[in-house]
């Protein structure tokens, strides 16, 4: 099975650092995970669309970036006359921010191509051509990042249609028991944008609480905001974190905290705020637990748990924030909560799912013609 | 075979060589015994209804004199080259019920030419495009990039999956020249014919020792008009009275006539407007020599390979489409394309330089060989023999056609209108 995946992002420094760039790389180390030993191996490559065209490796999946022949437009944007020929000699085709232009065009190319297409709403983009004008009826099966994720998009499609949370690198992100949880010390894990409702935290943040807020500012007036509110309480904003700070800052925080809204501290509706909330597995896979907001799909990932609670209000969140750092938690807390996402959202776990929804699709398609 | 045949226009409406070519072509493949069926757009030229194998459903963005500007006008301009909802829908559905071998593409310029194009590639429909214009030039021409990525048509990848016929090397160069795109699958070079069934004849020439050159065409300068008309004022500047010149076609007559009245040249030019090819073929046994001294883009040219087969000696611009197939001194005069080369050959064949009598039967044979239609029919229907396959019998989902035809078509067109210089 050879499958391409294209994504207008890239995890990268050069692109965004953000859960849905995170996203495809995990969801190919996953597929190589699981594949060997269900159906033999399988190709990948990653497809985005750059103003060069480069070739590279990351944890040997081989990535490609085509030249932009629409650069005026952003990356959400891209179109690149390259892709026809890169398409060619792949089963299927995985398009990741299918509700961008950039989907658009993709879904295009490889539809003409006569390619199996796999969607996935990763949250940029609300495309009317493939929306209100039915376009993403073109592909052949979406996989949604959330029961909230598809019960966006239910309208507009009517095919094949699957719901899968995660994948995390439950390998990488796991509990330390050697290192020293500081007790009193929160982490929020998400780029600085005011739909991630950081600013809601900050103001909740009870007196002798520490909280780590770890992203890129993509927003610099918001960052502004961030930093004002934050005065006079101890907030320490990590710009700069590699997957190893990253995984030092989970292991050695208390309770993890992520507050995504539908209206941000702007005034403005924000549709889909938080489709999966990828760090917030992240989190549960090193042993934190978890207080959520109400926002997009983030109930989903602590629903029927005790890893988690959501709140739906600044004062529930002051309340529950408290709540957490009051209650007494078990010695082997933090594992149960690395073994319930191993189980459900791990590499292998979600390999597997993802294998065979991508085996449906592509049973789905016609036999070869008849002479 | 099964051909549907795509044409922009069709006669009765036509403007040139490239409409009766391919009707003639439809005829003569249908005398043949093939299953011909013609989508194009409607006719409001006088004539005769159609014949049922035609089909005019096809909406055309073109052609028209009237002004459309703004917003509307930018629009029309992408239906026209790039992509046409309704045309690309229209040619789909009618494939499906058609089941054609092999669709053979004519002049694409009006109709949305890329996306039929497209539409017959994603089928994979066979397919021949034959080429008397720089369409592939024009319907790329302003269009963008990113929109053109969206058809494969970057760089003139779209034309891979078919076969190519051109009328002309010349013809090839300009598109090059224009585009950049070179056809680097199934090319022939197929000429400009005439259809004529009558022997090679002994004709006589200058008859009362006036000398009748003819041209006809679209009366501009660009074919040429203006160098007949100066090399005439330079004729009878030298003293060389004695000829008469005929002008067939539409065009800016008045101001034609009126130069000519200005010049003195109201005793020596006569323009006549447009005539049926039937009544043409009679005008030319009775001229001595066909001026065309046209721009050096023309793709071939029609209208002096029929003078040809009348015996009237065609006076060619060296380097156009024609020139390929004729040799200078045998089968026509090649001329450098200015005043002086026209004049210098029309002044040789005033004088008695020019042998009328054995070029005229030298150019007369050539039109019953390379140049007939027979043999130029020949090679189309070779041409189209090898690119045909039986309709493969599969599903073919005309809700995802269509879908797949308005999204491609509604993202190109925000490329093309993003990109400002498009924007009125």
């Amino acid at each position: 099975m050879k499958i391409a995946h294209l994504t207008p992002t890239i995890f990268s420094e050069k692109s965004v650092i953000g859960g849905g760039e995170r996203y495809v790389y995990n969801l190919a180390r996953a597929l190589n995970t699981t594949a060997p030993a269900i159906r033999g191996e399988i190709h990948q490559e990653i497809f985005s669309i750059g103003p060069a065209r480069e070739a590279f490796e990351w944890n040997s999946l081989p990535v490609r970036i085509l030249k932009n022949h629409h650069p005026e437009g952003g990356v959400m944007q891209a179109a690149s006359n390259d892709l026809w020929d890169a398409l060619d000699g792949f089963d299927l085709v995985h398009i990741h921010q299918i509700l961008t232009n950039f989907g658009a065009f993709v879904l295009s190319v490889a539809k003409t191509l006569g390619l199996p297409v796999v969607g996935t709403d990763l949250g940029a983009g609300e495309n009317e051509l493939l929306l209100e004008d039915k376009g993403l009826e073109l592909c052949d099966g979406v996989l949604s990042i959330s029961h909230y994720a598809k019960s966006l998009l239910c309208g507009q499609f009517s095919g094949s249609h699957e719901v899968l949370l995660g994948p995390v690198d439950t390998d990488f992100f796991s509990p330390d028991p050697t290192i020293f949880r500081e007790p009193g010390s929160a982490i929020c894990v998400s780029r600085i944008l005011p739909h991630k409702g950081i600013d809601r935290l900050i103001r909740c943040l009870p007196e002798g609480i520490r909280l780590y807020v770890v992203g890129r500012p993509y927003h610099n007036d918001y960052l502004t905001l961030l930093k004002q509110l934050a005065r006079g309480k101890d907030v320490v904003f990590v710009h700069k974190a590699d997957d190893n700070d990253l995984l030092a800052y989970y292991r050695k925080s208390s309770i993890f905290l992520q507050a995504s809204t539908h209206l941000d501290c702007y005034g403005n509706r924000v549709r889909k705020p938080e489709l999966m909330g990828l760090t917030t597995l992240e989190a549960m896979a090193c042993g934190l637990p978890v207080c959520l907001s109400d926002g997009g799909s983030l109930p989903e990932l602590v629903e029927g748990t005790p890893f988690g609670k959501v709140f739906r209000s600044d004062d529930e969140c002051a309340a529950l924030i408290k709540e957490a750092f009051a209650t007494k938690r078990s010695e082997d807390f933090p594992f149960r909560a690395h073994d319930h996402v191993r189980s459900h959202f791990s590499f292998p776990s979600v390999g597997e799912k993802i294998l065979n929804f991508y085996q449906k699709i592509l049973e789905q398609q016609e036999p070869a013609d008849t002479p | 075979m099964k051909i549907l045949v795509l044409s922009n226009l069709y006669p009765p409406f036509q403007l040139g060589g490239y409409e009766t070519a391919c009707k003639n072509t439809v005829e003569g493949l249908r005398q043949r015994g093939h299953s011909v069926h013609v989508l194009t757009s409607p006719s409001h030229y006088p004539g005769e209804n159609d014949p049922p194998y035609v089909q005019r459903t096809l909406t055309l963005r073109n052609f028209h004199s009237a002004q459309i500007n703004g917003h509307h006008g930018v629009l029309r301009r992408f239906e026209s080259s790039l992509s046409n909802i309704t045309n690309t829908v229209v040619f789909t559905e009618l494939i499906t019920k058609l089941r054609p071998d092999c669709i053979y593409f004519w002049n694409l310029i009006g109709i949305g030419g890329m996306g039929l194009l497209d539409a017959a590639n994603r089928l994979e429909i066979p397919w021949v495009f034959h080429l008397m214009d720089d369409v592939p030039a024009a319907m790329r021409r302003g269009m963008g990039l990113p929109a053109l990525s969206l058809f494969h048509a970057a760089h003139g990848e779209i034309y891979r999956q078919g076969r190519i016929i051109a009328m002309s090397q010349n013809l090839l160069n300009e598109i090059k020249r224009l585009s950049g795109i070179t056809f680097t699958g199934h090319l022939e070079i197929i000429p400009g014919w005439v259809d004529t069934n009558r022997p090679v004849m002994t004709r006589s020439y200058q008859a009362g020792n006036i000398t009748r050159f003819v041209n006809a065409g679209t009366m501009d300068n660009k074919k040429g008009v203006d160098l007949i008309l100066n090399a005439a004022q330079r004729l009878t500047g030298n003293g060389l009275t004695k000829f008469q010149i005929d002008l067939y076609g539409p065009g800016n007559i008045s101001h034609y006539i009126d130069h000519c009245k200005a010049v003195g040249l109201a005793d020596h030019v006569r323009f006549h407007g447009p005539q049926p090819q039937q009544n043409l073929l009679s005008i030319y046994e009775k001229a001595d020599a066909f001026l065309f001294p046209t721009w050096e883009r023309e793709p071939f040219g029609f209208a002096p390979v029929e003078a040809a087969s009348m015996g009237c000696l065609p006076v060619i611009t060296a380097t156009c489409g024609i020139a390929e197939r004729l040799v200078h001194g045998v089968h026509c005069l090649k001329i450098e394309r200015t005043t002086e080369g026209l004049l210098q050959a029309m002044t040789d064949i005033m004088t008695g330089r020019i042998d009328l009598a054995n070029l005229g039967m030298c150019c007369q044979k050539i039109t019953r060989q390379d140049l007939s239609f027979k043999t130029c029919l020949d090679q189309i229907e070779k041409i189209l023999a090898g690119a045909a396959v039986p309709f493969r019998d599969r599903r073919i989902q005309l809700w995802k056609e269509t879908a797949l035809t308005l999204m491609k078509h509604n993202l190109a067109a925000q490329y093309f209108l993003q990109q400002s210089d498009q924007i009125p």
